[in-house]
C-alpha cells in the first residue's frame, strides 16, 4: 500500500515537472535547475567514494561455522550434553550449532516435583535422572541454530522463564521476538552476464532464495535420581 | 548537400540546447523521484516464524530507483513528442530531422544523467540504510561496493534504460502521430501475448538471457537504433498528411 502511495507520489511529481515545462511555468532557471542537478550527482560520488569509511562493526558478518544445522531433535545430544558437562549456569556455545541460552539451579523442598510446561510445542522438555545431584535440579535451555539470510542470530534466541516455587516448576514462553536484516544488494541486471559479481549479494553467497533455518528449542532438567515426577498435562522425555 | 548537411546538425544543436534549458525542470524532477526512492525501503524479502520468533529478511536494490528512472524517461519522451512541445518549435528555424535529433539528444541526455544518478543512488541508499538500522541489522556482504561490481551495475543500468528510453521515444511519437495508439498499443500487446506469447518471451529472453555484456550491447545499441530510426521513420511518412 506504501509503496503504491509512492509510486502514485512519483508519478505526480514527474508530470508536475512536465507540466511546467509544457506551460512554461518555471519552478526554477534552467541554470538553477542545472546546478542542483550537478550538485545531486557530486552528492552521489562523494557518497560512493566515501562508503568504505563507514565502520563494518555496526554490520552483521554471515556465519562461518560450517555448521550441521540440526533440523530435527536429537535428545541425545542434549542427554549427553547434560550428563557430560551441562547444564552449567549461563550461557555456552556447543558444536554442532547448539547454543546454550540458559542455565538456572533450584533447590527442592520436597520429594515429589510437579511440572507445570504449556504444550505449545515450542519445546522440547528432557528429564535426566542423575545421582550426582542431591536436593537440587539443574535446568538449562538449548537451542538449534536459528539462521536467516547468512546471519547465524542463535545465540539471540531468548530463553523460557523457568522458576520453581512449592516444588512446581513452571515453564513460561520467553518474549515474542522479532529480528529484522536487511540486505544490501548490487544491481539486480548485471548478474545476468557471466562472472557477474553485482546480483544479488545471497546468491553471491550461495544463499539462494534467502534459505532460513528455524531451530528448535529444549528444555533439559537434570533432578535427582529419587525424585518423583508429577508431569501434569506437561509432555516430557524422561531418561 | 554538405551545406545543408552542416546546417541541420547546427540547427538540431540549436534546438537541443533550446530544448534542453525548457526541460531543466526534468532534472529536479529526477531528484525528487530518486530521493522518494531513497526512502521508499526494500523491497521482497522475506518472513519467517517458528514459536515465537519471527525474521523479516528486506533487500534494498537498485531496482526500485531504475522503476523510477524509466517513468521519469517515459513522461519525458512523452512530453517531447506531445503537441504542446511541438508549438514551441515554432520559435526556430527547424525541419522534423532536426527536431528529432534535438529530441533524441535530450532524451540520451537525461538517459545519461539518469542512468548514472540510478547506479551511484547505491553508494547514498548504503549511507541511509546504515545510519537508519540497528547495530548487526545490515548484512555486510554485497554492503561495500567495488569497483567492478560499479562498472557493471552502470553498464548494465544504462544499456537496459537505453532500451526503454528508445521504447518510450518510439511510443511518445506513436501517440503524436494519433491518440488511438494509446489505446491500440496495450491492446495489441495484450492480444499478442494472449495469441502468440511465446513470441514476446522470446523477445524478452533475447536481451534478458544474454550472458555476454558485449552481446548485450550490441544487441541493446541495434534496438535502440533501429527504435530510434523507425520513430523518425513513421513520424515523417505518415505526419506528411497530418
Amino acid at each position: 500500500m506504501v509503496s503504491l502511495i509512492l509510486l502514485v507520489l512519483i508519478i505526480f511529481l514527474v508530470l508536475l515537472s512536465a507540466k511546467a515545462a509544457i506551460f512554461r511555468v518555471k519552478l526554477t532557471s534552467w541554470k538553477t535547475g542545472a546546478v542542483l542537478a550537478g550538485v545531486y550527482l557530486v552528492i552521489l560520488l562523494l557518497s560512493v567514494l566515501f562508503l568504505p569509511l563507514l565502520p563494518s562493526g555496526k554490520l552483521a558478518e554471515p556465519a562461518v561455522h560450517s555448521a550441521q544445522l540440526t533440523s530435527s531433535p536429537d535428545p541425545k545430544v542434549l542427554f549427553r550434553l547434560a550428563a557430560e558437562e551441562s547444564p552449567g549456569l549461563g550461557t555456552k556455545a556447543y558444536p554442532a550449532g547448539i547454543y546454550q541460552n540458559s542455565g538456572q539451579e533450584f533447590t527442592l523442598e520436597g520429594a515429589t516435583l510437579h511440572l507445570k510446561i504449556p504444550n505449545n510445542g515450542n519445546y522440547i522438555v528432557l528429564v535426566e535422572k542423575s545421582d550426582k545431584l542431591a536436593g537440587k535440579i539443574k535446568a538449562a535451555t538449548f537451542v538449534s541454530t536459528y539462521e536467516s539470510a547468512g546471519i547465524d542470530f542463535t545465540a539471540r534466541i531468548a530463553p523460557p522463564f523457568i522458576s520453581l516455587q512449592n516444588n512446581t516448576l513452571t515453564v513460561e514462553p520467553g518474549l515474542p521476538q522479532r529480528f529484522t536484516f536487511k540486505v544490501a544488494e548490487n544491481s539486480p541486471f548485471g548478474s545476468q552476464f557471466k562472472g557477474g559479481k553485482t546480483g544479488r549479494a545471497m546468491e553471491e553467497l550461495g544463499y539462494s532464495n534467502f534459505s532460513s533455518t528455524m531451530g528448535w528449542q529444549a528444555i533439559c532438567l537434570v533432578v535427582p535420581k529419587d525424585l518423583k515426577i508429577d508431569k501434569g498435562n506437561s509432555f516430557v522425555i524422561v531418561q | 548537400m554538405f551545406s545543408a548537411e552542416t546546417d541541420l546538425w547546427a540547427v538540431a544543436a540549436k534546438q537541443y540546447l533550446y530544448k534542453l534549458k525548457s526541460h531543466s525542470g526534468f532534472a529536479l524532477g529526477f531528484v525528487a523521484t530518486q530521493i522518494i526512492a531513497l526512502f521508499s525501503g526494500g523491497i521482497g524479502g522475506f518472513s519467517s516464524s517458528g514459536s515465537n520468533v519471527m525474521v523479516t529478511v528486506t533487500r534494498y536494490t537498485s531496482a526500485v530507483p531504475f522503476i523510477y528512472t524509466s517513468i521519469w524517461i517515459f513522461v519525458l519522451a512523452l512530453t517531447l513528442t506531445g503537441r504542446s512541445d511541438e508549438k514551441k518549435d515554432f520559435s526556430l528555424v527547424a525541419n522534423r530531422t532536426s527536431n528529432h535529433l534535438a529530441n533524441i539528444g535530450v532524451l540520451l541526455s537525461a538517459w545519461l544523467y539518469g542512468g548514472v544518478g540510478t547506479t551511484l543512488l547505491m553508494g547514498l541508499q548504503r549511507w541511509y540504510l546504515y545510519f537508519s538500522s540497528e547495530q548487526g541489522e545490515v548484512i555486510a556482504n554485497g554492503f561495500y561496493l567495488t569497483g567492478r561490481s560499479l562498472a557493471l551495475a552502470l553498464a548494465a543500468i544504462l544499456l537496459y534504460l537505453l532500451l526503454l528510453t528508445a521504447a518510450s521515444y518510439l511510443i511518445g511519437v506513436l501517440i503524436r502521430i494519433s491518440y488511438l495508439f494509446t489505446v491500440l498499443l496495450p491492446a495489441v500487446l495484450f492480444a499478442w501475448a494472449r495469441l502468440n506469447g511465446n513470441a514476446l518471451q522470446r523477445i524478452g529472453t533475447f536481451f534478458l538471457r544474454e550472458p555476454s555484456l558485449s552481446l548485450f550491447a550490441l544487441k541493446v545499441l541495434t534496438a535502440a537504433l533501429v527504435l530510434f530510426g523507425f520513430s523518425v521513420l513513421i513520424s515523417s511518412r505518415l505526419e506528411v498528411n497530418g
